[in-house]
């Protein structure tokens, strides 16, 4: 007997020409065949066959058909073309590409990645400043104790990049308390690099030494954002879902998911009901929830529900079908929420000067984020992405596609009616983080400057060892990208090339200052 | 292995690709090698025995599955991504890509391709839990 073929085989086993695809897939082909008529045919379509559209217009344009003749393919790669602008005038968006830009430095984008998921992840030895590790080494009960004012964060250079984040500003204190309690010499500030305060963060908030990661945000930007698009948008957002026609606890799940807690993954949700039903007073009376005052088909009271979920025992609402059997998540949109501005073009260091109209924080503002309905966010928003750029940073070569409209907070299609538009930042507490934001604005590598100025005295005044060749390595990467325009830059960097000279020799003559792994004093 | 990641994954919610066959992981295997990629890794290939691609939050990692989302060969033919890579997976911000050049796993930029952290053939583990981190 001929053995059954996988389902994955089957899906694979044809080849992609452009023909046989047409055949099967009659629906989009009619587009190729009548391309005037696009908009009219296109938006008539199902959702997940004009996912299908958009999957086939990219890997013509990318050349990624098998098509008979170059003629052929010509004709179809300009139709593609022509379809790709229409979308983009169907969903207020444009795509730019450009050059000569230059991308954010590493431990900006991590910064901006730290506050938008809210959690930190542990650093390993080898990520960790010199300086940092000796300050941090000299444990015991004989260390000095200091005064919690001494620790001045906010004039802690590679702090202030962090503290640009209003996020940031806000677990000050707490980073504050966890110094002084660990009792790490204020002077260990002015040399800290990012990962170093990543490093104190983590043991900070970390709950678990073992985890990898460690929550510092209890409500990450993302979260807040679909929180507060609820608090906006819901009461629209949840009649919109309704008029899709998708079954009402599965829209009140989801709802309710993303009004309390942020979320809005499917995998996430308990679907539960939104009546009592004998499978469910059965259920919460098996939990221990005395169930006297409640009858079947009352509403479930919004207390109930909010306790049961706190508890973790969601299941015990959980919505069944007639025959019992749960409820799928399947009809479900999966949302996700978008950057519309690159994080990549967040710079606000350009080239080392600072563009004030562009800054950091800004990134992650909630008029630059939307939700997108998952597919669409990977295939159309993200499908077109690219950043080509050369070692030193110069000649930088991106693509994009961004949104027209700052206003556009939920998009789940083509069509006018799966756009929702809100202005998020016109409140008083947005324009109040704004203002503060912009006051705390600095230079990347004028801070990373500072501090590399900041080890050449902290080493000295406690006999730090460290390797010149490696501060060599930073400054010239610095020096490379912000230049000598700056006075006060290019004095920093004269002088801390001297000590550098000045360490070389002395490593030549073989004094104690430049021993790799000396032991310092405090 | 990834044990570790295997009992990270216990703790969450997430949605997978049907029980990896034999066969699928072959198609897969001949595919890919045809389109100029390299063989799904050995240490990727037993991960996949358990979770035949994966989707949690914003985080996909594929596999041998019908489901397109998480197909590896869907996704390494649609998606961009650095020369002499296997697309392995991604969060919101990275990519995870298997080098088959350097034989290593790579957390790559998302919008740049600038290498981020580099892993050895033999830490997987770790390699996952980072699309999994920030």
């Amino acid at each position: 007997m001929a053995k059954k073929k996988s389902s994955y085989a089957a899906k694979h086993q044809q080849e992609s020409t452009i023909f046989s695809w047409a055949e099967e897939n009659a629906d989009l082909w009619q587009i190729f065949k009548e391309p005037y008529n696009f908009e009219k045919i296109f938006i008539q379509l199902p959702y997940e066959r004009q996912m299908e559209f958009l999957r086939i217009t990219q890997a013509i344009q990318r050349d990624k058909f098998n098509i008979a003749t170059p003629q052929k393919r010509k004709t179809l790669q300009y139709a593609a073309d022509v379809f790709f602008e229409k979308m983009q005038w169907m969903t207020d968006s444009y795509y730019e590409e450009g050059e000569g830009f230059y991308p954010l430095a590493d431990d900006e984008r991590r910064l901006v990645r730290m506050e938008c998921y809210g959690t930190i992840d542990a650093r390993k030895q080898h990520q960790l400043s010199v300086c940092y590790k000796y300050f941090t080494s000299l444990e015991g009960k004989g260390r000095k104790k200091f005064k919690l004012k001494d620790y001045d964060l906010a004039s802690a250079p590679m702090w202030r990049v962090f503290r640009q984040f209003e996020s940031f500003r806000n677990i000050e204190p707490k980073l504050k308390q966890y110094l002084w309690k660990k009792r790490i010499n204020p002077d260990a500030l002015k040399v800290m690099s990012v990962s170093d305060y990543c490093d104190a963060l983590y043991h900070t908030f970390t709950t678990n030494p073992k985890s990898s990661k460690a929550t510092i945000l209890k409500t990450p930007i993302k979260n807040k954002f679909v929180m507060d698009f609820m608090k906006h948008c819901g009461t629209q957002f949840e009649e919109y879902l309704r008029q899709k026609n998708i079954d009402e606890r599965l829209v009140y799940s989801l709802c309710l998911a993303m009004k309390r807690f942020g979320v809005c993954d499917p995998n996430s949700i308990s679907v539960i009901d939104t009546n009592f039903t004998s499978q469910i007073l059965s259920d919460l009376k098996k939990g221990g929830y005395d169930i006297s005052a409640y009858t079947i088909g009352q509403k479930i009271p919004q207390e109930l529900i909010d306790d049961v979920i706190d508890q973790d025992k969601g299941c015990l609402l959980a919505a069944r079908d007639e025959k019992g059997i749960l409820i799928s998540k399947l009809s479900l949109p999966k949302f996700e929420v978008h950057h519309t501005d690159g994080v990549q073009f967040a710079h606000s260091t350009s080239g080392g000067k600072m563009y004030y109209e562009k800054y950091l924080a800004q990134t992650n503002y909630p008029n630059k984020l939307m939700l997108v309905e998952s597919e669409m966010h990977h295939l159309f928003y993200h499908g077109y992405d690219s950043v080509i750029r050369t070692t030193n940073n110069t000649e930088c070569y991106y693509s994009r596609l961004n949104s027209n409209n700052p206003f556009l907070v939920m998009i789940n299609g083509f069509g006018e009616k799966d756009h929702m538009y809100y202005d998020m930042e016109n409140n008083a507490r947005f324009r109040r983080r704004e203002k503060e934001d912009k006051e705390n604005v600095v230079n990347f590598f004028e801070m990373q400057l500072e501090r590399l100025d900041n080890i050449k005295t902290i080493t000295a005044k406690y006999n730090i060892s460290h390797s010149p060749t490696h501060l060599k390595q930073e400054i010239d990467e610095i020096h490379s990208i912000i230049g000598m325009d700056s006075d006060v830059s290019g004095d920093i960097v004269k002088g801390l090339n001297k000590w550098l000279r000045s360490l070389k020799k002395a490593d030549k003559n073989g004094v104690s200052a430049l021993t790799i792994e000396g032991k310092g004093r405090e | 292995m990834s044990q570790k990641f295997i009992s990270y994954l216990q703790k969450q919610k997430f949605k997978q690709g049907e029980t990896l066959e034999s066969e699928a992981l072959i198609v897969a295997q001949k595919v890919l090698y045809n389109m100029g990629l390299s063989f799904i890794p050995d240490a990727y290939g037993k991960f996949l025995k358990q979770h035949n691609g994966i989707k949690a939050g914003d985080c996909y990692l594929f596999g041998a599955t019908v489901d397109d989302d998480l197909d590896i060969i869907d996704q390494n033919k649609l998606m961009r991504k650095p020369d002499n890579t296997l697309l392995l997976g991604y969060n919101d911000f990275d990519l995870l890509c298997y080098n088959f050049k350097q034989k290593n796993y790579q957390i790559v930029d998302r919008n740049d391709w600038k290498v981020l952290e580099t892993y050895d053939e033999n830490d997987l583990d770790d390699a996952l839990l980072h699309i999994f981190n920030i």
